[in-house]
């Protein structure tokens, strides 16, 4: 007899006393109890929960994002009223437009704070310096995610983030290309960087993030640092439980800055002039830029982002825990200073003052 | 990454194009000088200076530049920029009234205007040409059709049809309007989102405490 013919010739009864009912059946089709695979019990702390936060924001944008994109209309010419029409004729729809800005201040915060965490508690060490590279160019994708976000709207100050972007496409000369609104003369460049918001951005973070954890599954979550030892184990199911937790709060908190304290809609765009602030994650590059000229924005960002790759590489001591490193953990406070001293200066100026 | 810093070298230490060229375009400058308007309306220099420059330009086409001449000397005068802005909209054939498109509707400037004693008064009891803006139909920023729309907006010059709309990194939009503030005015649904919300985050708190873990470690 094979093991089909034996599941036929089980009765109802025979399956319900042989696991919890629907969640048995459900188990046995999808095979959910292999997610009770034990992991550390620091794992269910709130700093080793940000990558899933990170995760969960993610999903709250892309919810948010399908919403606005019923209504939004990515051209030159309606891309401003129609970003003013959600909020004014769509029921909820400067609500969801509200979380969905919101949602993407809390993803950029939460993948500084999981880098920040990973970094302290030396995660990226071997074996797990691939998943940290993974890490940084999801992060780099979540900051390209912000700036076509920013520019879609299609208000001064997403024009003049775009007038910077042109210019940085000209300084890398062909490297540059696809930045460039020289690159489908005939389509207005407003229709690409919406593409790769909706589309080409959020896939390769969808497909990273695959890859990151089935990375993390592959090495496991990283032991205490502090003592080296995995120390107590829990199923993974009970860190999602409490990721689940997490994310709820994170979502209400969400919902009350949606309704609460609306993104605002500027004025529509003019070429040519700069009289607005960019978002404020980007303001440490303004103030380089104010220095330095245009070219510092693409100086900061790839030095910023060299160092980042450049961690697992240049810090390769056994040591994990934060006390035991210390020129590491001194060169990373330096640069974090460095970034907020930038982004306070920024900060203290107006936007008149901008070179 | 060598040849991105190669191209960055090559890009030299300066400030950038976009913060520095002039455009030759009157209409161009027209834009910018309703734009500074809306956006620090107190800057009356940077303003005049968009003014100036547009009076200037090699490129006047799609300007009435009597009108920029007359907002140009109301702003020496000291008069309201909102007056000013809406002479300037008319320039372009952006304001309620029609510009160049409608030539005949537009009143020549007078003598006394260059010095700004008499500017054209602006119609404050007609809608500001953001709130007419705001009213248009897409089809009276994008239509061919040079005749002023039901709400007043005049088609913009050179914003045409299908085959004339905005290519490349063109703003795409002759019209200004001014940013749209979303401070909340919160109304029934508004509360019930929010209600709802703080809901959301208790049941989340109570997860949390529920399932803490069993060390309540935190991570170091």
């Amino acid at each position: 007899m094979t093991a089909d013919n034996q599941v036929a010739t089980e009765s109802p009864v025979d399956r319900q006393r042989s696991g919890d009912g629907f969640v048995a059946a459900l188990d046995e089709r999808l095979g959910l109890s292999a997610l009770q695979y034990p992991v550390p019990e620091h794992a269910n702390t709130l700093g080793w929960s940000l990558g899933g936060l990170t995760a969960a924001s993610m999903g709250v944008l892309i919810a948010t994002g399908l919403i606005l994109t019923q209504f939004y209309n990515p051209t030159p010419e309606m891309a401003n009223p129609s970003v003013r029409a959600i909020v004014t004729d769509v029921p909820l729809g400067g609500f969801v437009r509200g979380v969905h800005f919101w949602a993407a201040q809390a993803m950029y915060v939460l993948v500084i704070l999981h880098l920040l965490r990973v970094f302290l508690t030396g995660s990226y060490k071997r074996p797990r310096e691939a998943n940290w590279l993974v890490g940084v160019v999801m992060f780099a994708l979540v900051i390209g995610a912000i700036f076509t976000g920013t520019v879609i709207k299609w208000d001064q100050e997403g024009f003049e983030a775009l007038a910077h972007n042109l210019e940085m496409a000209n300084l890398l000369g062909g490297l540059g290309a696809w930045f460039s609104a020289d690159f489908a003369e005939n389509l207005p460049i407003i229709v690409r960087l919406y593409v790769a918001h909706v589309a080409v951005i959020p896939g390769l973070i969808l497909g990273l993030l695959a890859v990151h954890f089935l990375l993390i599954k592959r090495h496991g979550i990283s032991a205490d640092p502090a003592t080296g030892a995995t120390g107590p184990t829990a199923p993974f199911t009970h860190h999602l439980r409490r990721l689940a937790g997490f994310t709820l709060i994170a979502v209400g908190i969400l919902g009350v800055l949606g309704v609460l304290f609306p993104p605002e809609i500027g004025p529509t765009p003019v070429e040519g002039i700069e009289i607005t602030r960019p978002l404020w994650m980007f303001w440490w590059l303004f103030t380089l830029e104010n220095w330095f000229g245009i070219p510092a924005i693409l100086w900061g960002t790839v030095g910023l982002f060299g160092l980042l790759a450049a961690v697992p590489f240049i810090d390769r001591g056994g040591d994990r825990f934060w006390r035991r490193r210390p020129v590491a953990v001194t060169a990373a406070v330096i640069v974090v200073l460095t970034v907020i001293g930038l982004t306070i200066t920024t900060m203290l100026t107006s936007a008149v003052e901008h070179l | 990454m060598v040849a991105m810093l190669l191209a960055l070298m090559a890009g030299g230490v300066g400030p950038a194009a976009a913060h520095g060229e002039q455009s030759d375009e009157a209409a161009v400058l027209v834009r910018q000088a309703i734009a500074l308007i809306v956006s620090s309306p107190d800057d009356l220099g940077e303003i005049e200076e968009k003014t100036s420059a547009a009076l200037e330009a090699p490129d006047p086409s799609g300007v009435d530049l009597a009108l920029v001449q007359q907002a140009d000397a109301a702003l020496a005068a000291g008069e309201d920029v909102a007056q000013v802005r809406v002479i300037l909209e008319r320039s372009i054939g952006a304001g309620p009234v029609g510009g160049p498109a409608e030539e005949s509707t537009v009143e020549e400037p007078e003598p006394q205007a260059a010095t700004a004693a008499e500017p054209e008064p602006a119609p404050s009891a007609e809608p500001l040409p953001s709130e007419a803006w705001a009213a248009a139909e897409p089809e009276s920023v994008q239509s061919a059709d040079p005749a002023p729309s039901e709400s007043g907006t005049a088609a913009v010059p050179g914003d045409g049809g299908m085959d004339q709309m905005a290519t490349g990194a063109d703003p795409g939009s002759t019209l200004i309007a001014e940013p749209l503030e979303t401070a909340p005015q919160l109304d029934a649904t508004d509360w019930i989102v929010l209600a709802g919300s703080i809901l959301v985050g208790l049941i989340g708190v109570w997860l949390i405490l529920r399932y803490r873990p069993a060390t309540g470690r935190e991570a170091t």
